[in-house]
């Protein structure tokens, strides 16, 4: 009886890690395609005169601040490369051309420089809404809602906050950061 | 082809927003082609990571990468990648590395008589220029789409970005900064980024916060002066221990009455947010 139990118990157990793993989200517009052989500064102007970003140019900016290149030549590629980085929840379902939300750029960000994080955080791992705080309270992005579309302005703003936290470990004054030269 | 560059710079100052955030001693490009003196070369120092530069080939402009040791004349746009670095060389009179994702345009660089005169433009990112004033005297100015700063026998670091406006870190010397219905004198060790220096500046966004930090705090208006000051002082916190915000929809709304006791800080709100949108900031969700 008391090993019954104690089965039932692992079942339950079982079933909550399946079901948080889930089914990996949809990809709509997996074949589209960006301009080929774009250098960085040309992508961080086209970007940046953007009044949203798309998730498809969302993910190429990730992979040039990781990698300094993007050699994907589809949106399902970036999107596969980045699941398999961890640098975007698994079950997230993408569209190329939908505009870039404020929580799910956090997120990204937060993966990408491997942040520490707050009590929250650090207890109940990344969601949207902690890491937004997290970036928020570290000065990479300004205040305001989870669920906003990313101007391509402020895009190209965290990217390059990103990128000297990367390089050097901190987020300069005048870019809005806590300090530190670039 | 000399009058197609001067209207694309021209076109891309006044799509930056220079024109409101002009002094009355400040140059728009097309003038300061036209400007009196020698036209002067700047010198590429160094390039790290990729750099592009706007040049006129074949009828139409095109970008090509920059190399270190080639001279940049008047009129020439530059742009850096991420990890990217370009160090510019102004004569003997100045030094200047612009930084990782930066725009810039050398509007003017002239020399008439003793006098140096440069005049750059900074659409995004970061420059650090360092202003030598013992080769002689030196009228060299950065301007952004929020404020334009001269710079003179001077060193720091000036960034803008779309979302939070414009930094300064003044290293040594002294900076004056002008923009629309404000001046300010900045010296090393400053930094300007949260202070309120008046309309157009990056202030109303640190307004915002404030105010959004403060009504969160005190929802039953209970909350004495020096409580209030302690929420400004220290905003919501983070995670649990700090409460849920409300977002930037509260940037929508006018300030509480209770902020009546800090005119300023009211005033600089309204202010700063009209014309928030005029500079060309996205920070707001409805």
């Amino acid at each position: 009886m008391r090993l019954h139990g104690k089965a039932m118990w692992a079942a339950a157990l079982a079933a909550v890690f399946a079901a948080g793993c889930g089914q990996p989200g949809r990809i709509d517009g997996p074949a589209a395609k960006l301009p080929a052989g774009e250098s960085s500064p040309a992508y961080l102007d086209r970007v940046a005169g953007g009044k949203t970003v798309s998730e498809n140019d969302a993910a190429r900016g990730i992979l040039l601040l990781l990698d300094g290149q993007d050699p994907a030549e589809t949106f399902q590629q970036r999107v596969e490369t980045l699941r398999a980085r961890g640098i975007v929840d698994a079950s997230w379902d993408f569209q190329a051309d939908r505009a870039l939300t404020r929580g799910k750029l956090a997120y990204m960000i937060w993966r990408a420089c491997k942040l520490p994080g707050g009590v929250t955080l650090t207890l109940a791992g990344p969601s949207q809404r902690y890491c937004l705080r997290e970036l928020q309270y570290r000065g990479f992005m300004a205040e305001g809602t989870m669920f906003t579309p990313v101007s391509g302005m402020e895009f190209l703003a965290v990217l390059t906050r990103a990128d000297h936290y990367l390089q050097t470990g901190q987020v300069p004054e005048v870019l809005g950061g806590t300090g530190g030269a670039p | 082809m000399r009058f197609r560059a001067v209207c694309l710079v021209a076109a891309w100052a006044l799509a930056a927003g220079f024109a409101p955030a002009q002094p009355a001693t400040t140059t728009s490009a097309p003038q300061a082609a036209a400007g009196a003196g020698q036209a002067q070369q700047v010198e590429v120092v160094s390039v790290t990571g990729a750099a592009e530069k706007l040049v006129p080939a074949g009828g139409k402009e095109t970008w090509q990468a920059i190399r270190a040791g080639e001279k940049l004349s008047e009129l020439t746009i530059l742009r850096t990648g991420l990890r990217a670095k370009v160090v510019l060389r102004f004569a003997d009179r100045a030094e200047m590395t612009i930084d990782r994702a930066t725009k810039v345009g050398i509007g003017e660089f002239r020399r008439q008589g003793d006098l140096t005169r440069a005049r750059v433009g900074l659409k995004y990112g970061t420059v650090q220029a360092q202003v030598h004033s013992a080769a002689g005297p030196n009228d060299f100015q950065i301007s952004t789409p929020v404020a334009t700063l001269s710079v003179r026998g001077t060193g720091g670091q000036a960034g803008f970005t779309g979302d939070m406006g414009m930094g300064l870190m003044g290293t040594h010397g002294t900076w004056q900064l002008a923009g629309q219905g404000f001046q300010h004198s900045l010296t090393a060790g400053e930094s300007t980024f949260f202070q309120n220096l008046g309309p157009g500046f990056a202030a109303w966004l640190q307004m915002a916060m404030n105010q959004r930090g403060t009504q969160m705090g005190d929802a039953f208006g209970g909350l004495s002066p020096q409580e209030i000051q302690n929420l400004l002082n220290n905003g919501a916190g983070r995670g649990l221990l700090g409460f849920f915000g409300s977002g930037s929809g509260s940037l929508q709304t006018p300030p509480p009455p209770w902020l009546n006791g800090m005119p300023q800080l009211g005033r600089s709100y309204y202010q700063s947010h009209e014309n928030g949108y005029e500079n060309g900031y996205y920070l707001v969700g409805e």
